[in-house]
């Protein structure tokens, strides 16, 4: 135990990074780009919806209004699975309706993000509205 | 055995009525020990296909980390030689529902933190050089991510008939001022632009709830520049640069007749797309615009040639590895090429077989493509190879000198540029304050409790790192044995010593353990240049384990006797790797076994088979059959006492 003692404080819980750079080339190391994965198209798609709908469960059980500081994020979080223009990828509007639901926000909230986010596109609304459904 | 009260026996149980009907799984994963940075053991928690462990990183922080789960066990088990212990855990559907959002969410939000770091630094660099330019300086430019398909212009062509195609269609659809009026009111918008007056000390990393920054003077500044660009390479129709595509004339990237319609028909829609997203509301939309214009010229040119032109879609800050290393690892490179073009067949084989091409289909195509290519080039071409660090999703940059400074009195700038730096450096502490490493009040163990407990779950035993010694790793996975509703417990061997065990079943157990157990005559272990200098693997070697110790203890002494004369010549790598073999052979002398050596590459018919999705479709099945390198133990239901 001593000895052990004498070599754990140089560090713990990190990793030698530099001997997986030659396997990188294949793969990423990220859950999120791993998800884009040729081999399991459902499962990219799953990991997106998961990624958006939990970050707007987060976003919306903590603010409320800033819709340019949510739509950047939602941005950034698509890159992450390979989408940039995220707003006309449907998964995006239901993922995003069903971290509504799981947030418990109200109707009004609700009525507040649809009307910013589908641009008066019926279909991106329904499917928002579809998803908060399905997580009520 | 650490006494478990009856309190502790109650909740248990009434923890297993609560989720009778329907049963989830969570693991608490234990990783055995290696040296260096490992040398305390890690842990982790899985959820299905995903991993959740903190990990200590410069500059002193500790993050949480997201990995699939077949990429975690390779990385850990087989590259990094580390053996795993799980543990795991039966809870109702709720609790597994929750704690999975918890660790979602703290691990979205951390991001977001993390980012904002990085765009602090941005909007400091930002407001210097515009000062720089309001002074009259020339020098300073700005990379501008997405324009490095277009810009700077290198002239080897007229306009783009895909772009000029999109313009018509953008035309066509808003008016033929359209483009002008649109860059008229983004100039006119950066002309005014203002950094916020927000007070940086508000800007508070552990405030509760999920974080919000306000979008910060960079960040505005950006979004409207790139849209800028964009609107720039769509009203002069640009081409593609000449070193932003691949365009390889290699026969197996002809495109059969069902993929070239599917991607035509993708390019269609696009244009649609990107004509939608001209008027959108999103205020980063010039990035998406810039990399949705390149990839439509390089669908178009796939459809005039009937071969596939692809984006270079390796990100600028892709680490190198350099083409002397190539060259060491030719016969790594040359696997890693055939299992990238096997993904790649796969990739073109969905769309073949006539699935509808969206944008994420497409950015799978795109970047298994780039992945083979890349690694094809560096062998035929003789060349670096570049490794991503995150996803492969075209964003080349262009450095942009044509910089609009707003109309602010320099005083104004001046102020500014202290408020932007003040911000990031207050930034960094409280973030240093809030993330910071401690080897025992804030470790990979303490983190993984901490977001068990704030997830409000009942797991059977509240685990409190701070009053006990379960912040070692390998001491926390006993007590989640003893303490949790653990229904099974399974090991999944280190690399080199499932290898081993292979081996060991044939007739000639002696001489295959006295010939893998040294770094010499091994076959299966290579010399790694991460390793610290070693000779004798102590790891299944418990009994001989100090006289092995004592061995390696005088081999590393011998290595940092030879490393001193080396010193110019190898610049100190022979006597920094004698020290850590001198020091991690230490422990061995009292049993310890730290060091298990670790592999660069191990190539595909070498690896064990993936386990991942086997151990969670066959749940906590006694019958199970595991593959090679996994024994279980499967507890029987609860018969313990408080004793």
């Amino acid at each position: 135990v001593l000895a052990a003692a004498m070599v754990a404080p140089l560090a713990g819980c990190s990793v030698s990074v530099s001997s997986w750079s030659l396997s990188k080339s294949v793969r990423s190391s990220s859950h999120s780009s791993d998800s884009s994965s040729s081999s399991s198209p459902g499962a990219a798609e799953r990991a997106y919806r998961e990624d958006v709908s939990d970050y707007t469960r987060a976003f919306a059980r903590s603010h409320r209004g800033d819709f340019q500081g949510f739509q950047a994020d939602i941005g950034r979080l698509a890159e992450e699975h390979g989408i940039t223009n995220w707003e006309e990828n449907p998964a995006t509007y239901t993922a995003i309706g069903e971290g509504l639901g799981r947030a418990k926000v109200s109707d009004a909230e609700l009525m507040a993000y649809k009307r910013n986010l589908s641009g008066g596109d019926a279909t991106k609304a329904a499917a928002i509205q579809e998803g908060f459904d399905s997580a009520r | 055995v650490r006494p478990v009260p009856l309190l502790a026996l109650a909740a248990l149980l009434l923890a297993r009525a609560a989720f009778a009907a329907s049963p989830r799984f969570v693991d608490y994963l234990y990783i055995e020990a290696n040296e260096g940075g490992s040398s305390g053991g890690h842990a982790a928690i899985r959820f299905g296909d995903e991993v959740y462990h903190f990990q200590h990183e410069r500059p002193g922080v500790l993050r949480l980390h997201r990995d699939d789960w077949r990429h975690f066990r390779y990385a850990y088990a087989v590259l990094e030689n580390r053996t795993m212990h799980t543990s795991r855990v039966a809870v109702a559907e709720a609790t597994y529902a929750r704690l999975r959002e918890e660790f979602s969410e703290r691990y979205l939000s951390e991001r977001r933190v993390f980012e904002q770091r990085d765009v602090l630094c941005d909007d400091r660099m930002l407001l210097e050089v515009l000062l720089a330019r309001q002074r009259g300086g020339t020098g300073a430019t700005l990379r501008i991510r997405g324009g490095g398909f277009f810009f700077p212009e290198d002239g080897r062509s007229g306009p783009s008939a895909a772009a000029l195609a999109l313009r018509m269609h953008v035309l066509e659809t808003y008016g033929p001022d359209a483009i002008g009026q649109r860059a008229a009111e983004i100039r006119a918008e950066l002309a005014r632009l203002a950094p916020a007056s927000d007070d940086p000390a508000t800007i508070d990393v552990a405030a509760p709830g999920f974080p919000h920054f306000p979008r910060t003077f960079s960040t505005r500044y950006r979004d409207l520049l790139t849209a800028l660009l964009a609107l720039r390479a769509l009203d002069d129709a640009l081409p593609l640069r000449r070193d932003a595509y691949w365009s390889p004339t290699d026969a197996g990237l002809q495109l059969e007749a069902t993929e070239r319609r599917a991607l035509d028909a993708y390019a269609d829609r696009l244009t649609g797309e990107l004509t939608r997203l001209l008027r959108s509301a999103r205020p980063d939309w010039g990035f998406a615009f810039l990399a949705g214009m390149a990839r439509l010229e390089a669908l178009r040119a796939s459809g005039e040639t009937g071969r596939l032109v692809l984006l270079d879609a390796f990100p600028p800050e892709s680490e190198v590895m350099p083409r002397s290393s190539v060259r060491q690892r030719r016969e790594a490179v040359l696997d890693l090429r055939a299992e990238a073009d096997d993904e790649f067949m796969r990739t073109r084989a969905r769309i073949q077989g006539g699935e509808t091409v969206d944008e994420a289909t497409f950015a799978a195509l795109e970047a298994a493509g780039n992945r083979f290519l890349e690694l094809d080039a560096a062998i035929t071409q003789d060349r670096a190879l570049r490794v991503p660090s995150g996803p492969l999703l075209p964003s080349r940059d262009a450095p942009w000198s044509d910089l609009i400074v707003p109309h602010l009195p320099s005083d104004d700038l001046v102020r500014s540029v202290a408020q932007a730096r003040a911000a990031e450096e207050g930034f960094a502490r409280r973030l240093q304050d809030r993330y910071g490493y401690n080897l025992i009040t804030r470790n990979c163990v303490s983190e993984i409790f901490r977001t068990v407990s704030a997830a409000g779950a009942d797991l059977g035993w509240h685990v409190d790192t701070g009053w006990s010694l379960d912040f070692i790793p390998f001491v926390s996975a006993r007590t989640v044995n003893a303490t949790w509703n653990v229904v099974q417990q399974s090991t999944i061997r280190s690399y080199r010593r499932s290898r081993l065990d292979d081996m060991v079943g044939g007739d000639n157990a002696f001489r295959v353990r006295l010939r893998e157990s040294n770094v010499v005559t091994s076959t299966i272990y290579r010399r790694n240049a991460d390793d610290s200098f070693f000779v004798l693997f102590t790891d299944d070697v418990v009994p001989l384990r100090p006289l092995f110790g004592t061995v390696n203890l005088a081999a590393a002494l011998g290595a940092v006797a030879a490393g001193l004369p080396l010193l110019p010549v190898d610049h100190g790598h022979t006597l920094w790797s004698g020290v850590r073999g001198a020091l991690f052979s230490l422990p061995e002398l009292a049993f310890v076994s730290l060091r298990k050596g670790s592999f660069d590459y191990v190539p595909r018919d070498r690896r064990p088979r993936d386990t991942g999705a086997e151990i969670f479709a066959g749940a906590a099945s006694a019958e199970r059959r595991w593959p090679a390198g996994v024994t279980t133990f499967t507890r029987r239901p609860p018969a313990r006492t408080g004793a």
